[in-house]
């Protein structure tokens, strides 16, 4: 969407995003944040579909908590636009946008039944009685925690906390969710679990969801698209499998993956039609990579991105498959089990390289395999500006 | 305090002046601790949310015009050598005592110090040794608790107790805390943070306690000059009685009071030669005691020309406290700013709101947006509670206001 709104100007972008405003639940236009003179979100663009599970993904200090802040209303944005459900939220306050927020803390009260905690907000806002009853019961069939209502927090479970709290945005009847790293303050199996609830509820109720996470596994999961964020940009915007597979630059390369790609440093070498890249005295034709990026110049310095599963261990005389696997002679210098896989460590020329394998086959230190690196699947990136080529 | 009445009479005292205090300066290009190093001093997460800065008690104010004025003066004479206590020093310092509180004290019982907290550091290695106790009450400033510690002390706890909505002097739990290797307690007189004023009979039990346990008194004052409810009176806690004073050192400064804390100047008043001289012996030790020519010039052109300023302060700071008192527990039924008869600092129950300690400091930072002085380092009895900092304009109130129930709103 950034890059429409470069190239097109803002009176056309405006005209194409009226045309779809239908189907656009939530517009952030040409968005700055600046805290005295500093430039925390510069120009950013960014159209979330009606429905869509939007997940803002990056490191600490990336802008995605910056991002959701503003979209909620909790800070004065410096120029530009938030529309929501086809409105001009801009100036509103928090809880007149249409949002309902779940928090990383649980923050239910305490004193208060689940059953009072959920309706608590409905009942500030003067619904009569029976409709916040109605929407907290809907709510809780939805969360599966009727038993529950008429519990405390305090004998409440950790998901079960986080059930209500989810339950308290619920009850809100609004169309856009914005989470907020609702999960971080979980252990790893509670994680997992409330991550399977909250994509469970988005495909029951189809709002559109906005959340935050710095962890790839729950973008990976979760999302419809992901926007990789660095320093206040979004530096991708894609499905999952776009983002893993075709990472537009080193970062989101690098961002993303456990255990991380592959980085191989080298030169490109161009002869005519054929591409090949040099890693000092290693050749790698590379006839058959889809080139996306810029141009390829004779004797660049490149980085050759493979991720660990995409290198196979084969024979160094198996049959020939159109050029499509590059195989050159490696020893196992580390042997590391997961459980699933197993990570083997090798040296790819002078450079080492981390491959996964099944964990069905014994390897063992000094072993001579032979590595099968999968040119389809692998990234070349300018190593100078670090973009996809 | 009837809130209501005072906020009618000072918003109309200050609508009807133009008022200095409503001054906004920016400090973010200032070496203020406070304003300039949220990047430093925070989470990267909580440093990108910008939060509002209401922590540290240090004001937003410019101090009083007879203080610049004696400051211009120095640097403009531009030799900066050697001070001595100048006579008009300690006729300040004296004079000050006498006519806020009608204390009378003897020119040879200050002492000089570049901070309150350096004089507790001090009085601690003095008068206990490691392994001792000293006696405090929680929700107190964290210094109490953390020097005591890190001279490798024990805390014996007094805590206050809550009661509806403001904290009692608990005399039967102040005695129980006691242990026999208890050497010295801690008064916070007035008690930061929850800006208690303490009665002379209150001073009086603590001090027949603490006489009869042979445990000495160190008041820390710092507050002293910042009663906000008129109806209640600051006592010196060495002004109570002979004995008290003779088993007490009393830390005072115009720091808080005028806003002075980065020129680092205070007094000690220290009634008991023998305290006294074992006092300056351990600061002896362990640093040069002269203190900076610039705070003391300030202090004294504070004490001695600085109280139709403070006066007009206090006002302010009721009207500021009141404000936020009323705006805050008239819009949230989760979060209630307590009343207080003292600080510029407002306690904050937040316990309504069913966060644990780090969660709501986390919550404030980063969807409030307000930093403030989290509870929990004023003990464990602090957790659930915030300090909010409101010595500012009005307008910073404002935006604290508005965006505490914003992001109370969503929840």
């Amino acid at each position: 969407m950034s890059k429409i709104a470069t190239d097109l100007g803002r009176d056309a972008i405006i005209a194409h995003r009226e045309a779809a405003s239908g189907q656009i639940s939530v517009s952030v236009r040409d968005l700055v944040i600046r805290y005295g003179a500093q430039t925390v979100l510069d120009r950013m663009s960014l159209d979330i579909g009606r429905g869509e599970f939007l997940v803002l993904l990056g490191p600490s200090g990336c802008g995605k908590s910056t991002l959701l802040n503003a979209i909620a209303g909790l800070l004065d944005i410096t120029d530009g636009e938030i529309w929501i459900s086809g409105k001009n939220v801009t100036w509103d306050e928090p809880k007149d946008r249409g949002i309902g927020m779940v928090f990383q803390s649980y923050a239910l009260y305490p004193r208060m039944s689940v059953e009072d905690n959920m309706g608590f907000g409905l009942k500030i806002s003067g619904l009569p009685k029976a409709e916040v009853k109605a929407r907290v019961a809907k709510a809780a069939q939805v969360l599966q925690i009727e038993a529950l209502l008429k519990r405390k927090p305090a004998e409440l479970s950790g998901g079960q906390r986080q059930r209500v709290a989810i339950g308290r945005a619920l009850v809100r009847n609004v169309d856009v969710f914005l989470f907020d790293e609702p999960l971080s303050n979980l252990d790893a199996k509670l994680r997992a679990e409330l991550r399977v609830e909250i994509k469970r509820l988005h495909q029951d109720l189809g709002n559109t969801m906005i959340y935050v996470t710095h962890d790839q596994i729950e973008a990976m999961t979760l999302a419809d698209r992901i926007a990789i964020m660095k320093g206040g940009i979004i530096q991708q915007l894609a499905p999952p499998h776009e983002v893993y597979n075709k990472p537009c630059n080193l970062f989101v390369a690098g961002f993303i993956g456990s255990p991380g790609m592959n980085f191989l440093k080298g030169r490109l070498a161009i002869a005519g039609d054929t591409v090949a890249f040099d890693i000092g005295d290693l050749r790698i034709p590379l006839h058959a990579y889809e080139r996306s990026g810029g141009p390829l110049v004779d004797g660049a310095e490149a980085v050759l991105g493979v991720r660990p599963e995409h290198i196979s261990l084969g024979d160094a005389a198996s049959g020939d498959d159109g050029g499509r696997r590059f195989r050159t002679p490696g020893r196992v210098e580390m042997v590391e089990p997961t459980g699933a896989d197993t990570m083997l460590w090798s040296k790819l020329g002078a450079q080492s390289v981390t491959i996964r394998v099944s964990a069905d086959v014994a390897y063992h230190l000094g072993d001579t395999i032979t590595l099968a690196l999968d040119l389809n699947r692998a990234s070349l990136f300018d190593a100078k500006s670090g973009e996809r080529l | 305090m009837n809130s209501d009445v005072l906020a009618t009479r000072t918003t109309s005292q200050l609508h009807n002046n133009s008022c200095v205090f409503d001054d906004v300066i920016d400090r973010r290009h200032s070496n203020s601790v406070k304003w300039a190093y949220a990047a430093k001093l925070l989470a990267p997460d909580e440093a990108a949310a910008d939060p509002l800065p209401m922590w540290v008690a240090d004001m937003d104010f410019r101090a009083p015009q007879p203080v610049l004025d004696a400051l211009h003066e120095i640097v403009e004479h531009g030799v900066f050598g050697y001070p001595d206590v100048r006579e008009s020093y300690v006729d300040a310092v004296v004079g000050w005592q006498a006519k806020r509180f009608g204390w009378d004290i003897s020119r040879e019982w200050i002492l000089q110090s570049a901070g309150v907290v350096t004089a507790l550091r001090t009085a601690i290695q003095a008068f206990s040794s490691p392994g001792d106790s000293v006696l405090i009450q929680p929700p107190v400033y964290s210094h109490f608790h953390t020097d005591v510690e890190l001279n490798g002390r024990h805390l014996a706890y007094a805590p206050l107790r809550r009661d509806g909505d403001g904290y009692l002097f608990d005399e039967t739990a102040f005695e129980a805390a006691i242990r026999d290797d208890t050497k010295i307690f801690i008064l916070s007189n007035p008690h930061n943070p929850t800006g208690n004023v303490w009665s002379e009979d209150e001073l009086r039990i603590m001090a027949d306690i603490c006489d009869r346990h042979d445990i000495l008194v160190i008041s820390d004052e710092i507050h002293q000059d910042l009663i906000i409810n008129p109806a209640k009176r600051h006592h010196p806690f060495a002004s109570i009685g002979e004995s008290t004073a003779r088993n007490c050192i009393t830390c005072t400064a115009p720091s808080k009071t005028f806003n002075l804390p980065g020129l680092q100047s205070a007094n000690l008043i220290i009634p008991n030669k023998r305290i006294r001289d074992e006092f300056e012996r351990q600061f002896s030790r362990n640093m040069a005691t002269t203190v900076n020519v610039m705070g003391m010039a300030a202090a004294e052109a504070a004490y001695a020309h600085g109280e139709p300023w403070l006066d007009q302060l206090l006002v302010y700071l009721r009207e500021n406290h009141a404000h936020f008192a009323n705006a805050v527990n008239g819009a949230l039924s989760t979060v209630r700013v307590l009343p207080a008869d003292s600080l510029y600092l407002a306690w904050m129950d937040c316990r309504g709101l069913g966060m644990d300690a780090d969660a709501l400091d986390k919550f404030m930072l980063t969807k409030a947006r307000l930093w403030l002085d989290k509870g929990q380092k004023f003990g464990i009895e602090g957790h659930g509670y915030m300090r909010v900092n409101l010595g500012c304009p009005r307008s910073t109130v404002d935006e604290a206001i508005r965006r505490l129930t914003s992001a109370i709103s969503l929840l």
